[in-house]
């Protein structure tokens, strides 16, 4: 067989080979669905906020079963006066990427779902996570101010105050010697003056509702 | 001078790099809670009928107080008991490895198929604990501040929640690393008569991976498998008494017509089968275990969210 000189050596296309993202190094966190409990609340610089739980969406956790039905688990949260929070509660003017829905997924080992004020960069070879307090605050507002979650009931908030007291007692107790406990005193004051506060917010039911920030849709 | 032999003529009679004869294990959490005596084993579930387990709940001994008739002849009315259940369901769980025969036959390190098949034990206790771990946020009652760093207050917070309520010891509390390290932080700043306590002390050494000490009565767990919570800001670890979670197993039935094909390591409920596969020189090694974990009663635990 003739040799044919004519045909032409091929590139390599480097480029294609490297722009496939690597995963990241954090093992895998199981899908989840935000639920809320009339007695779980957090004050928060001045504000009460519901303090959400996940309802893990991970096979055999809280009676998900193995195909990773969730209705049993479900369920057992209703019965157990849990609230379940749908992904689409979040619209995309409360997400930092424009999307709607709160889970988003990474590729480490295995897929990672985080909220979507969660967001990972790469430091060398470590995974640095970024988290966007203000605007997960913001949704949770927005889920008040839309009636997805109930005002605290003031036998919580007094539960709260009670905590608050009972650390002031003790650290109060050493404040004489120990100049942390003192400091921890002036602290404890300053958050109970922002509970009463904040408990006044709500009983006057003076809680600006959140204005949805209108932002462009990101293309998928 | 001339001819010396030295290292770098040997190109022929020296080895790039040699293997260690030990595999030094990459850094990864490896702290089993599975058998920790304050999760209730709920038993294995083969056999039964179902892959839920129902765990029932009765108001006995003591839960009903007797009461008084008002009469030496006075008829004593009956009186309802107070029942209730929680369900665990077991769901399959996998590990699965594939090594060829010239990867197993070059092996100098014990990087074999018999060491893949006992890695199965270790991938099972790993996974159930982050199945537990998954399960303690969601407790109804939290201790710690959002944003704040875990102190001694909030663990008595816990503490005391769950004595108010009468819980059972053993108490254990499970805890991000961040959060343990916190705590210790707390720890030194510390005075009064709980500075003097030897468990204080002993707390501020080091700790490395799982059990990290006992501090006032309850048995203190780290696993970085603790989720997050509050958009990522915090971790939500947790302090429970016995029976707040339970763990169900699911065994598979050993069957006849295998032989010895399908083992169980150690005991375990863990299925660990071999496949050979003659075309590509390929074993494979298979580990199936069926389990399931959940919060049994919730008055039980204290959900602890603070900084991480």
């Amino acid at each position: 067989m003739p040799t044919d000189f004519t045909m032409q050596g091929a590139t390599p296309n480097r480029a294609a080979g490297n722009s496939r993202a690597r995963p990241f190094n954090e093992p895998g966190r199981a899908d989840f669905t935000f639920k809320h409990h009339p007695a779980r609340w957090m004050e928060a610089d001045g504000e009460l906020l519901p303090q959400l739980a996940r309802m893990s969406h991970a096979p055999g956790v809280n009676n998900v079963d193995h195909f990773g039905d969730t209705t049993r688990a479900e369920v057992q949260a209703g019965r157990g006066g849990w609230t379940l929070i749908p992904l689409e509660t979040c619209p995309e003017s409360m997400t930092p990427d424009g999307r709607s829905g709160y889970v988003r997924i990474y590729q480490g080992r295995g897929p990672i779902h985080v909220t979507a004020w969660e967001s990972p960069r790469r430091l060398g070879s470590r995974v640095v996570w970024n988290r966007d307090e203000v605007g997960y605050r913001n949704w949770l507002r927005y889920l008040m101010a839309e009636g997805y979650i109930a005002p605290p009931d003031p036998s919580v908030v007094d539960h709260m105050r009670q905590q608050l007291q009972a650390r002031r007692d003790r650290k109060a107790a050493a404040a004489d010697l120990n100049p942390y406990a003192r400091q921890a005193v002036e602290q404890i004051d300053a958050s109970l003056e922002r509970l009463d506060a904040a408990w006044a917010r709500v009983d006057n039911d003076t809680t600006p509702a959140p204005t949805p920030k209108r932002k462009r849709a990101v293309k998928s | 001078m001339a001819n010396e032999v030295v290292y770098s003529g040997l190109g022929d009679l020296r080895l790039a790099k040699i293997l260690n004869n030990e595999i030094q294990l990459l850094l990864a959490d490896r702290f089993s809670l599975r058998t920790h005596p304050a999760i209730f084993q709920a038993g294995n579930i083969a056999g039964r009928g179902s892959s839920v387990l129902s765990v029932p709940q009765a108001g006995l001994q003591g839960f009903d107080l007797m009461t008084a008739t008002g009469g030496e002849i006075a008829a004593a009315g009956n009186v309802a008991l107070t029942d209730a259940s929680a369900d665990i369901t077991i769901a399959r769980y996998a590990l699965r490895r594939e090594i060829s025969d010239l990867a197993n036959m070059t092996d100098s390190i014990g990087l074999t198929v018999e060491r893949l098949a006992a890695d199965m034990v270790g991938g099972y206790e790993m996974a159930v604990t982050n199945a537990i771990c998954d399960t303690i946020d969601g407790f109804t009652a939290t201790a710690g501040t959002s944003g704040v760093d875990l102190s001694v207050d909030d663990f008595f917070s816990a503490l005391f929640t769950l004595e108010q309520a009468s819980v059972m010891t053993p108490y254990v509390a499970v805890l991000h690393p961040v959060q343990v390290t916190d705590l210790q932080n707390s720890i030194r700043a510390e005075g009064g008569a709980l500075q003097y306590v030897a468990a204080t002390q002993e707390m501020l050494s080091a700790k490395g991976q799982g059990f990290a000490g006992s501090f006032l009565g309850v048995d203190l767990f780290k696993s970085s498998k603790v989720p997050t919570a509050n958009g990522g800001a915090d971790r939500a670890g947790a302090m429970m008494g016995y029976g707040a979670v339970g763990v169900a197993e699911g065994s598979v039935r050993p069957i006849a017509a295998l032989g010895g094909a399908l083992q169980f390591p150690a005991g375990t409920v863990i299925a660990v089968e071999y496949e050979r596969t003659s075309a590509t020189a390929l074993t494979a090694i298979t580990g199936n275990a069926y389990f399931g974990t959940a919060i049994l009663q919730d008055g039980m635990g204290v959900s602890v969210i603070t900084d991480s």
